[in-house]
């Protein structure tokens, strides 16, 4: 297990910088951090996310396997920066297909899962195929939680941080393809005006949720779990891969927790999410 | 690590998606016969990728209305599966 610590430093590392330059994109920054400008969070999130995440990969030494770690670390920083400007591009008055929402979770979510579960599977001495199975399973689990996310966005409380930024996340993005032109305009219109007039926000959300698109994120997001679960279960035996599936549904229901519960309680929650899946079934 | 530029799981995946939350007749054709449907509809999976979805199709095929919104808010809050 203590061989296990420079790598464990180095994704702990790489998640926090990632997590706090995307809330400097996103205008979220941590209460810890408010005492700071939006310049000086970015370079602590930045010298997390490059100098220090390589400084403790240099305690993997330089065996191999070390050195495909570093490159796979290396990799996953110009993917992610990539879907970090494809999101930070979003705006209302460019279209993305759904496929294009998709991409910038799998960027985003996707491969960050996709390093941790690579890299974990190679450190613990698994084959080429077992790690890119293990990566495949962690890709696609994390894209699921990322879709999560952009639902609970949608179906909080409270005006999500996606919406206020015009984000074209999947479920707006399948919610503009299936409108008419006259629909379509409507939506675009209060995407463009969500940060400024919080009022038409539940209007916004009655026509997302009218649309489908809460149903059809979640469809895809069930999707995305099977085919996670597939490639795990080709690379562990039974229970191994019941240990790491309880792990990671615990960690992913967290995160759900972690965006909902300082906006309404579990409960109320609960119906509301309930509301909104069964109000766009028809 | 996956080319992302060659999304042919994710495009497919949409689709299907779609077709299962806005086309009944595809809904009712895939509960018949899931094989025969895919291939009529044109995707084009592998066969991993069709066992993948023959496992999922079998978990909620005997679902009714209810328990299919029960299983995808399992997805909205973040659980894994059933």
């Amino acid at each position: 297990m203590t061989d296990a610590l420079p790598l464990s430093r180095a994704a702990t590392l790489f998640f926090l910088g990632i997590d706090i330059v995307d809330n400097v994109f996103d205008e979220e920054i941590p209460n810890a951090l408010l005492p700071f400008s939006s310049p000086q969070v970015s370079l602590t999130g930045m010298t997390l996310l490059s100098p220090m995440t390589h400084m403790a990969l240099e305690d993997l030494g330089s065996s191999p396997h070390a050195n495909k770690i570093r490159l796979l670390f290396s990799e996953a920083v110009c993917r992610i920066s990539m879907g970090q400007f494809s999101d930070l591009s979003s705006r209302p008055d460019i279209l993305w297909s759904p496929l294009q929402s998709l991409q910038v979770s799998l960027q985003k979510g996707g491969i960050q899962g996709e390093l941790y579960a690579t890299i974990a599977a190679l450190w613990a001495g698994a084959s080429d195929s077992v790690a890119e199975k293990c990566g495949t399973f962690g890709r696609y689990l994390s894209t699921a939680g990322q879709i999560q996310s952009d639902i609970s966005d949608i179906m909080r409380g409270e005006l999500g941080n996606d919406l206020k930024n015009g984000k074209q996340t999947l479920p707006v993005s399948y919610a503009l393809k299936t409108a008419n032109s006259e629909e379509k305009q409507k939506l675009i219109e209060m995407l463009r005006e969500a940060s400024n007039q919080s009022s038409i926000v539940p209007e916004l959300k009655r026509v997302i949720i009218r649309s489908g698109g809460i149903r059809y994120a979640a469809f895809c997001a069930q999707l995305l779990i099977a085919k996670a679960q597939d490639a795990i279960s080709h690379a562990l035996d039974a229970q191994a891969c019941h240990d790491l599936l309880s792990d990671a549904i615990f960690h992913l229901s967290r995160k759900g927790d972690k965006d909902e519960n300082t906006v309404m309680r579990p409960i109320e929650k609960t119906a509301v999410l309930k509301k909104g899946v069964t109000t766009c079934k028809t | 690590m996956q080319d992302i530029n060659n999304l042919k799981f994710e495009e497919q995946l949409l689709h299907l998606a779609e077709l299962a939350v806005s086309d009944p007749q595809f809904r009712a054709d895939a509960l018949q016969d899931l094989d025969k449907t895919i291939e009529k509809r044109g995707f084009n999976l592998s066969t991993e990728e069709r066992a993948t979805l023959k496992k999922f199709h079998t978990q909620i095929s005997s679902m009714t209305e209810e328990e299919m919104d029960t299983f995808l808010e399992s997805a909205v809050e973040g659980q894994v599966g059933t």
